[in-house]
């Protein structure tokens, strides 16, 4: 029997397609590197080296669908940028290209830049990339306290934030490809550092950008994403990655219960602190339930990851006459929210994209299993 | 039996058929209870829940309007095979003589006043919204809900449709309200057969008619014990509305299986 199409699908695709123009787009204007947001007040923003760095896996997993876009040359030029400015160290430097004070290597940029370089590496774009992502796994292995974690933080809070784990995760994919132990070694040190941290209730302390006890959605994504990711890599779904379903269950259940409207921060406590949506916290939240469903398959989870998806894309533009609007995602929805006022970050656009991959693939795969059965 | 029935709103059709099936066996219906539907907060849940398309749906029934292919197709053919004139519960209440109370809200003070004084051998719910505790002591828990999908594997919203997304066999679950969500005892699972031409529409009005059909027989069991609630009961993740992505690849499912 034939392969079903479903209509939602193609919808799906449209937005895909939408959002990775407005990100080539935030590259062609970016002298270099991804733009980090585009304003409608102020326009485009100056490069962004760490959101930089991960855009490009997400440009390199669209090349062969969208040939046309010249994902891989724009993740090339991306690649190559991000190479010029690497520290001697290995490190690279927080905030956007060039800095407006002085340069300080940081943490949590080099980290995300790792995805990057290593998705250059895996599609054989050459050694220096993967050369560049082990000095930054070794700069960032030399940083770490004996925790496995980097004390004295590195952004607002007074301690490193559970949201490292998105550090440590591109530090542990290094390592497949290195096989250096030390970074494995202080990768699963930082782990259990962070697992302690969990709370009965799913919440893990200090997911948040400062020492409040509340968190964007966006944070707290990270956090969760991060710990899914060591646990693929490890193998380790029931000591790490099932830590983090009592924290799903509930971001799940906020979902649904809201038609896929998630509140753009939650309290120690999962009592909504917002009445806006954080939209790249969203988009996360569904990678992270789909990464969830992938070792526990479940089509409710693949709901509820639906709605945020399908939210999501409510509230893009498809047709705006503006180029920075038309298929971006806003920081916050409505877009005067505390997250990124006024401003549509390159990573919200990013997760949008691999949202919707993720989810289109998990329905193709259901749809093709359907078929097979029939 | 002297049971007390609960609507949503008052063209619920499907508890008219309750009411009159339930009369026709001898039971007596004490009074019903209907939530008025025309609430901003009831309305917004609605919307945020269910999307514009559900509201229209919803406007569509409860305006009495000439049910499209909706689950209101399968219960209209009920009403017709059964003779009930009725097309809503006040038309039917006149009739019979049956006090009708409209209320903003089943859980509140005054309608849990209402039940307990009315002293009744239970309540069949045909719905109005989520039962909270004082109104199931006021029924002292004896309460009866026809589920639209197998108990306890598919419990929550959208039931039928996540019975066949899931691989459980469709089924009707006649059972006990408690506090959880659809986690009261079970008093009887009725398979629902899918056959070539069933839409998902069709098959949700079976689901309904079977629901309703299973109400009225199991009304005798209100004389004795009810069974309680099973062990495992909450431990099944709970089933909310269907993401349009989901609900679509449905249809096309059914649709290749030889259906519509």
């Amino acid at each position: 029997m034939s392969q079903l199409t479903l209509q939602t699908l193609e919808l799906y695709a449209r937005h895909r397609r939408a959002s990775l123009d407005w990100l080539v787009r935030s590259i062609e204007h970016g002298a270099g590197g991804s733009c980090a947001h585009f304003s409608i007040a102020l326009g485009w923003s100056h490069p962004y080296p760490e959101t930089t760095g991960y855009v490009i896996p997400t440009l390199l997993a669209n090349q062969a669908e969208l040939p046309e876009l010249g994902l891989r040359e724009h993740a090339l030029a991306c690649g190559r940028w991000l190479l010029s400015i690497q520290n001697s160290d290995g490190s690279w430097n927080g905030g956007l290209h060039p800095c407006k004070g002085a340069a300080k290597p940081s943490v949590f940029n080099t980290g995300q830049i790792l995805k990057g370089m290593l998705a250059l590496h895996r599609a054989d774009a050459g050694p220096e990339f993967l050369n560049a992502a082990s000095r930054g796994a070794e700069w960032l292995v030399s940083r770490a306290a004996a925790d496995g974690l980097w004390g004295g933080g590195d952004y607002r809070a007074s301690q490193t934030p559970s949201y490292y784990t998105h550090v440590l995760w591109p530090m542990l994919d290094t390592w497949l490809e290195t096989g250096e132990r030390s970074v494995r070694d202080s990768v699963e040190r930082g782990v259990a550092t962070v697992l302690a941290r969990i709370r009965p209730n799913g919440v893990i302390a200090h997911w948040g950008f400062t020492d409040e006890p509340r968190a964007f959605t966006h944070t707290i994504a990270y956090a969760l994403r991060g710990l899914l990711e060591c646990s693929r890599i490890l193998g380790a779904w029931d000591d790490v990655g099932a830590r983090t379903v009592p924290a799903l269950e509930k971001l799940l259940r906020r979902a649904e219960l809201d038609g896929g409207r998630l509140a753009g921060e939650f309290d120690d406590d999962w009592r909504p602190k917002a009445r806006y949506e954080c939209l790249t916290g969203s988009a996360q939240t569904a990678i992270n339930l789909l990464l969830w469903e992938h070792n526990e398959p479940d089509l409710r989870i693949v709901n509820a990851a639906a709605k945020l998806v399908d939210r999501v894309c409510a509230t893009q533009h498809l047709t705006h006459p503006l180029a920075g609007v038309r298929g971006a995602v806003a920081g916050s929805w409505p877009i005067w929210g505390r997250y990124m006022t006024l401003r549509y970050p390159n990573w919200a656009a990013k997760y949008h994209v691999d949202a919707l991959a993720r989810l289109s693939a998990r329905i193709e795969r259901e749809a093709e299993s359907a078929c097979a059965s029939s | 039996m002297r049971i007390v029935l609960t609507a949503g709103f008052d063209r619920a059709r499907h508890a008219v058929a309750i009411a009159e099936l339930a009369r026709r066996a001898g039971h007596t219906v004490a009074a019903v209870i209907v939530v008025r539907a025309l609430r901003v907060r009831r309305v917004k849940q609605f919307v945020r829940q269910r999307g514009a398309g559900g509201l229209v749906d919803a406007a569509r029934r409860f305006v009495g309007g000439a049910p499209r292919e909706t689950a209101d197709s399968e219960v209209e053919a009920l009403l017709v095979q059964e003779s009930i004139a009725e097309r809503s519960l006040s038309a039917w209440c006149r009739r019979h003589g049956v006090p009708l109370r409209a209320v903003a809200d089943l859980n509140a003070p005054n309608t849990v006043e209402f039940l307990r004084a009315l002293r009744v051998d239970g309540v069949v719910y045909g719905g109005g919204g989520i039962l909270r505790r004082p109104f199931l002591e006021a029924a002292d828990g004896r309460v009866l809900n026809a589920h639209s999908g197998p108990l306890p594997d598919v419990r929550g919203m959208n039931a039928c449709e996540w019975a066949l997304l899931l691989g459980a066999p469709p089924a009707i679950t006649i059972h006990v309200i408690d506090e959880g969500i659809d986690t009261g005892g079970v008093l009887e699972v009725v398979p629902i057969a899918v056959e070539p031409g069933d839409t998902l529409a069709r098959l949700r009005g079976k689901c309904v008619v079977a629901g309703v059909r299973g109400l009225v027989r199991a009304l005798g069991v209100l004389a004795g014990p009810l069974p309680r609630r099973a062990p495992a009961a909450a431990s099944r993740r709970q089933c909310f509305t269907l993401a349009p992505v989901l609900r679509e690849l449905l249809e096309q499912r059914l649709e290749a299986r030889g259906g519509a």
